[in-house]
């Protein structure tokens, strides 16, 4: 196992600086003056003094490799630049957006965790019952169903009608910002703060709980007609302790692998759900600093989803071969 | 009361272990009723090794399923009779079939594979079958699964306990299989096709195995196969089944050597001769077993049974068709089967 991580962790480290290097380039390097970019953006004339501290700043005039050189000195110290739009160092606009973020998706990957799977399972469990028939129907709408069309559609039905039929204070949330926004032990709302979690939240759960639930239906299915299943009924197993013991294991799998390869799409959709909610948090930045086209913003906002990106795909890894030592052993042999 | 299948011809001594009449065993499918076992009637004795062979879908491992209630829930059982050692499994309780399973009849599946858990590791796997069915610690089931593996000859057991199914070749993963089946000391061992997936000379070991541990344990062996050759050298009696129906029954030398059925006859003519150099050392069985959904009328063998007669397709016979003072068989002329086929392979003498 820890030949495996160590192994993974080398493999994560190349990945992360060929991902930040194209990324640079994608930036720097494609037509377009960057410095013109960066001093005001584009379509506007900017201050040519401004032009040329940036050009100082970013080493522009410098060839290219001894820019990619600075732009990862810089970013090793932490030093990611000022937003053009508020002129903040955006490594503290970072510090600020990124809990919030990180808040949002803790709750959206509990739903679809819990939701989801156990959707899935159920349906998988009693196949063909009622039970089953709507959770592919909800699961089979949910995952077609745009993340913006489904915010607009929740905030309708849970803050819009509630506050138009004068509805009783409970069944009221909030669509827009994140209220006292106070928290105990970083995650846990408090205050009004759980009006304003809970749309934000499920939208961005709701893709992917569909998809969790759909996969975990189809591997239980499997699962429950695999011969090892067999083979535990013929010891003398409960049925339960069948599906509990030699099931569910076996059936998360694939769950897993979904969850880790399905962080890239929630990406996407963490950049919709929080414009729609204005939820403040790493996605509302990279959407605002697009429109505003603020790209020191864009650049370290970027930078930074996508050093989590290859850190989370890593940690699913490990979890992956936690689960399944097919994978551990043929990693710990293969060397 | 006529029911060859179940009461003769008496081959050991020893106690009726299982006693089964007229077991009918359907599938419930979109197509219609698939049914996949037809009237079957068989008993086991402690001591004696009950081959039953047949072609791909003739029933054979939904007979023995059926008996554990190991099927899909889609399958409907149903006999006149199931006994096992006197009591009823046909009324007996969820709770008492869950002991049964495993402690009394345990089994045997074909790729050892897929039949083990592939996240768990062996010596687990064999633990947790003494972990269910006896009081003990589970230091102690650990330590019973290595002393398992030890007996059915994996070298270094204490190590291999530790190791995945995956980690193990075929040959092992099978020993390992029977370790797990034997573990508990069952009455009855049912082995479904326990070779097939394995290299010639890995098969014959295993067979080896399986006798050897059934005479240690004193108890029973129900070896289900396709490979008549197996059959030969270590089964007392055999059960021939085509299209989830008995056609013959008897001891071996008396299903090898006065065949009675066709169908056997057929069966025995595809095996390679030992006495043959070569020479159309093969010969397949002409056509296919039937859909069961659609099954022939009279005898389900007709459409491909070299003695057919007119008779053949309007008449259903059953095992007591072919005449009193010989062993079943169920055709209508069952005197006109040669039994040309003694040269076939060397039985046991
Ligand atoms: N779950 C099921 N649903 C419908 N039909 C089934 C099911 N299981 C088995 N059958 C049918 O029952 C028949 C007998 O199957 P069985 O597995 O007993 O054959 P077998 O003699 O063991 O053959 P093989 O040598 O291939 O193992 C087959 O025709 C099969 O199609
Ligand atoms: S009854 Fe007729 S068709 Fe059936 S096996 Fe005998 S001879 Fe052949
Ligand atoms: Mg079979």
């Amino acid at each position: 196992m820890t030949a495996y991580i160590v192994r993974r962790l080398v493999q994560v480290v190349v990945t992360i600086f060929f991902a930040l290097t194209f990324l640079f380039l994608l930036y720097f390097a494609l037509p377009g003056d960057a410095a013109t970019l960066l001093a005001g953006g584009d379509g506007r004339v900017p201050d040519p003094v401004t032009v040329r501290q940036v050009q100082d700043r970013y080493g522009l005039d410098d060839p290219l490799p001894t820019q990619l050189a600075s732009y990862w000195q810089r970013l090793v110290q932490g030093d990611l630049g000022q937003s053009y739009q508020s002129g903040r160092d955006v490594t503290s606009l970072l510090l600020e957006a990124a809990p919030r973020s990180i808040r949002l998706s803790i709750w959206a990957i509990m739903i679809e965790v819990v939701v989801g799977i156990s959707v899935g399972l159920i349906s998988a469990v009693r196949r063909s019952s009622l039970i089953d028939r709507l959770s592919t129907a909800v699961t089979a709408m949910a995952s077609a169903v745009p993340v913006f069309v489904l915010a607009f559609v929740l905030q309708y039905l849970f803050a819009v009608i509630p506050e138009d039929q004068g509805w009783a204070d409970f069944f009221r949330f909030e669509t827009s910002g994140r209220g006292d926004d106070t928290w105990l032990l970083f995650f846990i709302p408090t205050g009004n703060t759980w009006r304003y979690l809970v749309l934000p939240a499920v939208t961005l759960a709701s893709v992917s709980a569909a998809l969790a639930a759909r996969t975990a239906r189809g591997s239980m299915l499997e699962v429950l007609g695999a011969d090892f299943m067999r083979t535990a009924k013929a010891k003398g197993l409960r049925d339960r302790e069948v599906l509990a013991k030699h099931g569910l294991r076996n059936a998360m799998l694939p769950v897993v692998a979904l969850i880790g390869l399905d962080f890239g799409t929630s990406i996407g959709a963490a950049v919709l759900t929080e414009t729609a909610f204005s939820w403040g948090g790493l996605g509302f930045y990279i959407a605002e600093s697009v429109r505003r086209r603020d790209l020191p913003v864009l650049l370290g906002f970027t930078t930074v989803v996508v050093l989590a990106y290859c850190l989370i795909n890593l940690l699913v890894d490990i979890c992956y071969a936690w689960f399944d030592p097919r994978v551990r052993l043929r990693a710990g042999t293969a060397k | 009361m006529s029911d060859p299948g179940l009461e003769s011809p008496p081959y050991t001594e020893g106690e009726v272990l299982l006693s089964v009449r007229n077991l009918r065993t359907r599938f419930v499918t979109e197509g219609g009723d698939v049914p996949a076992v037809n009237g079957v009637s068989f008993a086991v004795r402690r001591g004696e090794v009950l081959s039953v062979v047949g072609e791909s879908g003739s029933g054979k491992s939904v007979t023995a399923m059926s008996i554990l209630g190991l099927l899909p829930p889609t399958a409907r059982i149903e006999a006149d009779q199931m006994l096992w050692r006197g009591e009823s499994l046909l009324d007996a309780g969820e709770a008492r079939i869950r002991q049964v399973r495993g402690a009394e009849i345990a089994m045997i599946f074909q790729d050892p594979l897929s039949a083990l858990n592939p996240m768990h590791k062996v010596g687990r796997q064999i633990a947790e079958m003494i972990l269910i069915h006896e009081p003990v610690s589970k230091k102690e089931a650990a330590s019973r699964a290595v002393e398992m593996l030890n007996l059915v000859g994996i070298p270094q057991p204490a190590k291999r306990a530790g190791m995945y199914p995956h980690e193990f070749s075929g040959g092992m993963r099978q020993r390992a299989m029977i370790a797990m089946a034997i573990a508990c000391s069952p009455d009855l061992l049912i082995a479904d096709e326990p070779t097939t997936a394995l290299d010639v000379t890995v098969q014959a070991q295993v067979l080896e195995m399986l006798l050897r541990l059934k005479d240690e344990l004193n108890s029973a062996l129900m070896l289900i196969t396709h490979d008549l050759g197996v059959v030969a050298g270590i089964s007392d009696r055999v059960m021939v089944m085509y299209a989830g129906r008995q056609v013959e029954v008897g001891t071996t030398d008396q299903v090898f050597y006065r065949t009675r059925h066709p169908y056997t006859r057929s069966l025995l003519r595809s095996l390679p001769r030992l006495d043959d150099r070569g020479t159309d050392a093969l010969t397949p069985i002409t056509g296919a077993p039937p859909s069961l959904l659609r099954l022939p009328s009279g005898c389900s063998f007709h459409p491909r049974c070299p003695l057919v007669k007119e008779r053949c397709s309007k008449d259903v016979p059953d095992l007591n068709s072919g005449g009193l003072g010989h062993h079943p068989a169920a055709c209508f002329y069952a005197d006109e089967v040669s039994g040309d086929t003694a040269s076939v392979v060397g039985g046991r003498s």
